[in-house]
C-alpha cells in the first residue's frame, strides 16, 4: 500500500542534488535524472513488500551466526577518517535529539544529507553512462561488485546484515513491553528512532563503505552507494517482522501520523469547525491534550522525523502502509460526514474544495522536502491523493448504491459524481459486485411483489446508463435481476401492464422513443472513435448496450415473441373484460406505439381483434338503436362481441346452460348476424361476458355486475326457492365444484343460504341475510376467460405428436436429439429440447411412447 | 324473489357456412385470411363455385388466373361462381 509512483529513489535523488547544490547540477538535467528513475523503479509500485533484493536474505541460522561474527565487523572495516563530527556515536542516548538545541539538529540533517548526496561530485552523466536506465537490479550489483572488491563487499553486507536492523529497531523494541502507550509517547518513539537511527546508520555506512569507494572508484562510488543505501533499508524493513511485535509497530506509526496531522491543523487553524475548538482555551489542548500545548513542538518533531525516515529510505515501506491510513481515515471520516444519505445533491465540489485545503497539510507535513519542488512534482503527488479522495468518495457512494439507484432521477447529482469518480479510478468491479450482492439480497427474494422488482430493475437500467452510457455497467449488473425475473411467472404481465397504463413511467418510455433501430448497422463514419470492450465483459447476446429501456425490458425474454403473445392474451382480457363495450381508443394507441417498436406483422392480430371490437359494437348500434333495427324489441338485451377466433387466443372450454330468453335472444341475434353477413354464422361462447342484473328481493333491490354463470344460478331460483347442487348442475350444465363457487357468490351477497345437505335456497329477506355475509369472503370471478399460457403451449406442442408418431413408425427408435432436430425441420412453433423431452416422457408416463436404452420407440 | 336482466354482454365467435376447415388452394383456415390479406371476415370472403368446392376468394381469383382453363383446383370442373 504505498503511494503509487512515490518511490524514494526519485525524491532522493531530487533531495541530494538540491541540498549539496554542486553548480555543475543543472535545474534540467535533475528532473532528467528523476524522470529517468521513477520510470525504472516502476515495477516495485504498490507493493506491499519492500523492492526485491538482489541477495537472498539470510536465513534465521545464518543471521545468528553472521550476528556472532559481526560483532567485530564495524571495526575492522571502519577507518576513513569521520568526517560527521557533529553525529552521535553509537552510545549516544536515544533521547540525545531532545536535548540538542536546534542548531546541532540541524546540523546533524545536513550531515546526513550530505552523506547521502556522497557522490555529488560526481558529473551526472559519466553516472548516466554507467546506469542506462534499462539496467535491472542484478546487473547493478554486477556493476557494484566491480568498483567494490567481491569480498570486501560481501563482508561489508554482511556486517550491515548484522547490525543495521537491530540498530534501527532498538528504540522500538525498548518500548515493547508497554501495552498502552500514550500518544505523545508513541510520538517520541517514532521520531527518536527515526532520527537517532538515521544518524548512526549513514554514519556507519559511511564507514563501511567510503574506504572501497574511495579507494578503488573514485568518483564513480556516487551510484554503487546508493544502491547499497537503498538495499539495507529494504533489508532492515525485512526484518522487523521477525524482532518486533506487528501490532506495536503499526499502533506507533498510526499514533504518530494522526497525532502529528492533528497537531499541525491545531497550529494552522484549517481544521473543519467542528472537529476540534481551539477556543476551548484553559484546558488542555484538544490536538494534543497536553497542557500547556505543544502542537509546535509536535509539528517540527514530526516535519523532522519525516525528513529522517525519508533520508533512511524507509519511508514508503515502513511509514507508507500508516500513513495511508491515517490520510484516509481523514477523508473517509470527512466523506461520511458530508455525504450521509443525502443523495440528491452532489459533494463533489464541497470535496474538492476541502481537498485543497487538505492536501497542502499533507504535502508540507509529510513530505517537507517537497515544499520547494517543482510544480510538476508537486501535482504528481497531490494527483495522488485526489484519487485516492475520489476512490473513496466512490466506493462510499457504491456502498448506498442499492438505494441511490432506487431513488433515480432525483439521486442523479451524486451519479454524475460516481461517473466522475470512475473516470479518474477504476472501479468498476467493486460497483458490480457491491451492486449484485445489493439487489441480490435486498430485491431478489420471495418478499418482494413483481412490480417492486421491475421497478428496481428499470431504475437500475437507467442509473447506470446514466453513469456509463456504453451500458456496459448495466450488463455487467442486471443478469441476476433479470433471470429472476424470468423465473417469475407474472412479469411480462407486470411489464406490459406499467407498459399500457397511460400515466405509467414506462408508458412516457415508450411514447418518448419508438423509432424501431436496427442494432446491426453499423456506423463506419466515426470508426476512429470505437472503443473496444473491457476485457471482462460477457459476451452476452441480448446486451443492453445499445437498446433502450423497453428493449431492455424485452430483452428479460429473450424474444420479442413471448413478450407479443402475453400482449395479445392481456389485451383479450381486457377488451373482454369491459363492462360497457366501449371506449377502444387508448388500447388503440397504445398498439399503434407497440407497432412502431416492434414492427407491424407481428401485431397483426392484436389489431383484427381490435377491429372485431369496433365492428361489433357498430353491429350492435345497427341491430338495437338503428329506426326498424332487428332486436328492438327483445326481451334480454343481449350485446355481442363477435371474434375472429383465429386471432384471438383460446377460449375456455366450459359447458354452461343459460336460462331461456337469453337463449332465445342468442338465435335472434344470430339470426340477424346471418342475415347481415351472408353465409356465416354464430357460436357464442356462453360462459364469456358480463351481465347486469336487478335482483330484487324482500323488499330491496340490489344492481349488480355478474358473470354469466352467477346470473344463470340465480335465475333458476325465481322458479323454485330451493335447489339440490346436482339437481341445479344438471340444469345449468356445469361442475358441481364450479356451481358452488357461483352459490357462494350469491351467499356472499346474502341472498341465498346453505341448507345443509348440498341443498341451497333463497334467504327470506335480504336485511335477515346479511349477517351471513360477512362470513364469507367475496368471491369475485377474477378468472381469466382465456386458457393459460401453459395450457396453450401443451396444445401447440401436441402438434408435433403426429409427427412424432409418423417419425418413429418409419425409423422404430430415434433418441432425443434426433428427434429435435427433425423436428425443427418442419415446426412452425419453436420448441426447446427441454420441453419436448417433457412432452416425450409425458407420452411414455401415458404409455404411449417407450423410452429405452436413451432411445424413444412407439410400444409394439 | 326477481331477477331481471338489464343487459348481458357476451362473445360469439363467428364462422363461415362452409363445408370444410380449410381454404383448398391456401390451407389457412377460412375463418382466418388468405396469405395475402390481413383481416378476415368482410375483407377477405369465400367464393362458392357451382362444383359446391369454395375457397377465399383472393385465392381462387389468384388460381383462375395462372390457369389457361377456368376449372376448380379440386375437381378440375369448370370453374362458375355459384349464384346465391
Amino acid at each position: 500500500m504505498f503511494f503509487p509512483g512515490l518511490h524514494p529513489v526519485s525524491k532522493e535523488s531530487r533531495t541530494v542534488f538540491s541540498v549539496s547544490g554542486s553548480p555543475d547540477v543543472s535545474q534540467d538535467d535533475t528532473s532528467t535524472v528523476t524522470q529517468r528513475r521513477t520510470s525504472s523503479g516502476s515495477p516495485s509500485k504498490k507493493k506491499s513488500r519492500p523492492p526485491p533484493l538482489p541477495f537472498r536474505l539470510p536465513t534465521e541460522d545464518e543471521e545468528r551466526a553472521e550476528r556472532e561474527k559481526g560483532i567485530a565487523g564495524p571495526s575492522s572495516i571502519g577507518g576513513g577518517d569521520d568526517h560527521m563530527s557533529t553525529t552521535p556515536t553509537k552510545t549516544a542516548p536515544p533521547h540525545y535529539i531532545k536535548r540538542r538545541n536546534m542548531e546541532s539538529k540541524e546540523a546533524t540533517l545536513r550531515s546526513i544529507l550530505r552523506l547521502l548526496a556522497f557522490g555529488g561530485h560526481i558529473p551526472r552523466e559519466a553516472a548516466k553512462k554507467i546506469y542506462p536506465e534499462y539496467l535491472i537490479e542484478k546487473e547493478r550489483l554486477t556493476d557494484l561488485q566491480k568498483v567494490i572488491s567481491l569480498p570486501d563487499l560481501d563482508k561489508c553486507l554482511r556486517w550491515c546484515r548484522s547490525t543495521a536492523p537491530d540498530l534501527f529497531w532498538s528504540p522500538f523494541q525498548r518500548k515493547d513491553g508497554q501495552q498502552s502507550m500514550e500518544e505523545w509517547k508513541c510520538f517520541e518513539v517514532v521520531h527518536q528512532a527515526a532520527s537517532s537511527t538515521a544518524v548512526k546508520f549513514m554514519a556507519m555506512m559511511d564507514k563501511s563503505v567510503k574506504p572501497f569507494s574511495n579507494a578503488k572508484c573514485g568518483s564513480n562510488s556516487f551510484e554503487p552507494f546508493q544502491f547499497l543505501c537503498k538495499n539495507l533499508a529494504g533489508l532492515i524493513f525485512a526484518s522487523y517482522r521477525k524482532n518486533v511485535k506487528l501490532s506495536t509497530i503499526d499502533e506507533i506509526f498510526e499514533n504518530f501520523y494522526s497525532c502529528g496531522f492533528r497537531a499541525w491543523m491545531h497550529l494552522n487553524d484549517v481544521s473543519d469547525n467542528d472537529t476540534m475548538d481551539t477556543s476551548a482555551g484553559g484546558d488542555s489542548c484538544e490536538a494534543c491534550s497536553e497542557n500547556p500545548c505543544v502542537c509546535s513542538k509536535i509539528t517540527a518533531v514530526f516535519k523532522e522525523a519525516n525528513l529522517a525516515l525519508h533520508a533512511l529510505g524507509l519511508m514508503e515501506e515502513l511509514a507508507g502502509p500508516r500513513m495511508y491510513n491515517v490520510i484516509q481515515g481523514d477523508i473517509k471520516q470527512h466523506i461520511h460526514k458530508c455525504v450521509s444519505e443525502k443523495y440528491d445533491v452532489g459533494h463533489l465540489d464541497a470535496l474538492m474544495q476541502w481537498f485543497n485545503k487538505r492536501n497542502k497539510i499533507w504535502i508540507e507535513t509529510i513530505y517537507p522536502w517537497m515544499v520547494d519542488a517543482s510544480e510538476k512534482q508537486l501535482k504528481r503527488i497531490s494527483e495522488e491523493f485526489l484519487v485516492l479522495l475520489l476512490e473513496i468518495y466512490g466506493k462510499c457512494i457504491i456502498s448506498d448504491m442499492f438505494s441511490i439507484i432506487i431513488e433515480f432521477p432525483e439521486s442523479q447529482p451524486i451519479l454524475d459524481d460516481l461517473r466522475f469518480c470512475m473516470k479518474q479510478v477504476n472501479l468498476r468491479s467493486e460497483l458490480v459486485t457491491d451492486l449484485k450482492t445489493a439487489l441480490e439480497r435486498r430485491l431478489l427474494n420471495a418478499g418482494v411483489n413483481t412490480d417492486n422488482v421491475l421497478e428496481a430493475y428499470v431504475a437500475t437500467v437507467r442509473a447506470l446508463k446514466f453513469v456509463d452510457p456504453s451500458g456496459i455497467l448495466a450488463q455487467l449488473v442486471t443478469p441476476p435481476v433479470r433471470e429472476y425475473l424470468r423465473l417469475r411467472e407474472e412479469t411480462v404481465r407486470v411489464i406490459l401492464v406499467s407498459l399500457t397504463d397511460e400515466s405509467g413511467e414506462l408508458a412516457e418510455e415508450l411514447i418518448k422513443n419508438p423509432t424501431y433501430v436496427d442494432k446491426k448497422t453499423v456506423n463506419m463514419t466515426n470508426w476512429r472513435s470505437w472503443v473496444p470492450d473491457p476485457i471482462d465483459v460477457p459476451k452476452d447476446k441480448h446486451n443492453l448496450r445499445k437498446s433502450d429501456l423497453i428493449e431492455a425490458l424485452v430483452s428479460i425474454y429473450g424474444s420479442k415473441t413471448v413478450f407479443i403473445d402475453e400482449y395479445r392474451a392481456l389485451l383479450a382480457d381486457r377488451l373482454l373484460r369491459m363492462i360497457k363495450p366501449g371506449c377502444i381508443t387508448r388500447e388503440i394507441k397504445c398498439l399503434e406505439l407497440l407497432k412502431l417498436r416492434f414492427g407491424e406483422s407481428d401485431l397483426q392480430k392484436c389489431e383484427v381483434m381490435l377491429k372485431d371490437v369496433s365492428d361489433s359494437q357498430r353491429l350492435n348500434v345497427r341491430f338495437y338503436e338503428e329506426e326498424g333495427a332487428a332486436l328492438v324489441n327483445s326481451d334480454v338485451k343481449l350485446t355481442g362481441l363477435v371474434v375472429s377466433a383465429q386471432f384471438w387466443p383460446t377460449f375456455k372450454k366450459e359447458t354452461l346452460e343459460l336460462p331461456k330468453p337469453v337463449e332465445e335472444a342468442m338465435e335472434k341475434y344470430t339470426k340477424a348476424f346471418e342475415m347481415i353477413k351472408g353465409n356465416r354464422t354464430l357460436e357464442w361462447q356462453k360462459q364469456i361476458g358480463t351481465v347486469e342484473v336487478e335482483v330484487e328481493h324482500g323488499g330491496t333491490t340490489l344492481t349488480l355486475i355478474v358473470s354469466p354463470a352467477q346470473a344463470t344460478v340465480l335465475w333458476h331460483f325465481q322458479d323454485k326457492e330451493q335447489w339440490g347442487l346436482e339437481e341445479l348442475s344438471q340444469i345449468t350444465g356445469t361442475t358441481p365444484s364450479a356451481l358452488k363457487s357461483r352459490i357462494a357468490f350469491w351467499i356472499s351477497k346474502g341472498i341465498l343460504t346453505n341448507m345443509g345437505d348440498g341443498v341451497y335456497g333463497l334467504v327470506d329477506s335480504v336485511s335477515e341475510g346479511k349477517p351471513t355475509a360477512s362470513r364469507f369472503t367475496e368471491e369475485v370471478d377474477n378468472d381469466s376467460p382465456m386458457t393459460s399460457m401453459s395450457t396453450q403451449r401443451a396444445t401447440e406442442l401436441q402438434m408435433f405428436w403426429s409427427y412424432i408418431e409418423g417419425m418413429l413408425t418409419n425409423l422404430e427408435s430415434l433418441p432425443l436429439a434426433r428427434i429435435h432436430s427433425m423436428l425443427k425441420l418442419f415446426a412452425t412453433v419453436e420448441c426447446s429440447s427441454e420441453e419436448l423431452q417433457k412432452f416425450l416422457d409425458e407420452k411414455v408416463s401415458q404409455n404411449m411412447l417407450v423410452f429405452s436404452a436413451g432411445q424413444y420407440q412407439l410400444p409394439k | 324473489m326477481k331477477v331481471k336482466i338489464k343487459g348481458w354482454n357476451t362473445v360469439a365467435v363467428w364462422k363461415w357456412l362452409a363445408n370444410d376447415d380449410k381454404c383448398g388452394i391456401c390451407r389457412a383456415p377460412f375463418d382466418g385470411c388468405c396469405s395475402d390479406c390481413k383481416v378476415p371476415g368482410d375483407d377477405c370472403p369465400l367464393v362458392w363455385g357451382v362444383c359446391s368446392h369454395c375457397f377465399h376468394m383472393h385465392c381462387i381469383m389468384k388460381w383462375l388466373a395462372a390457369q389457361q382453363n377456368q376449372i376448380c383446383p379440386m375437381c378440375r370442373q369448370d370453374w362458375q361462381l355459384k349464384s346465391e
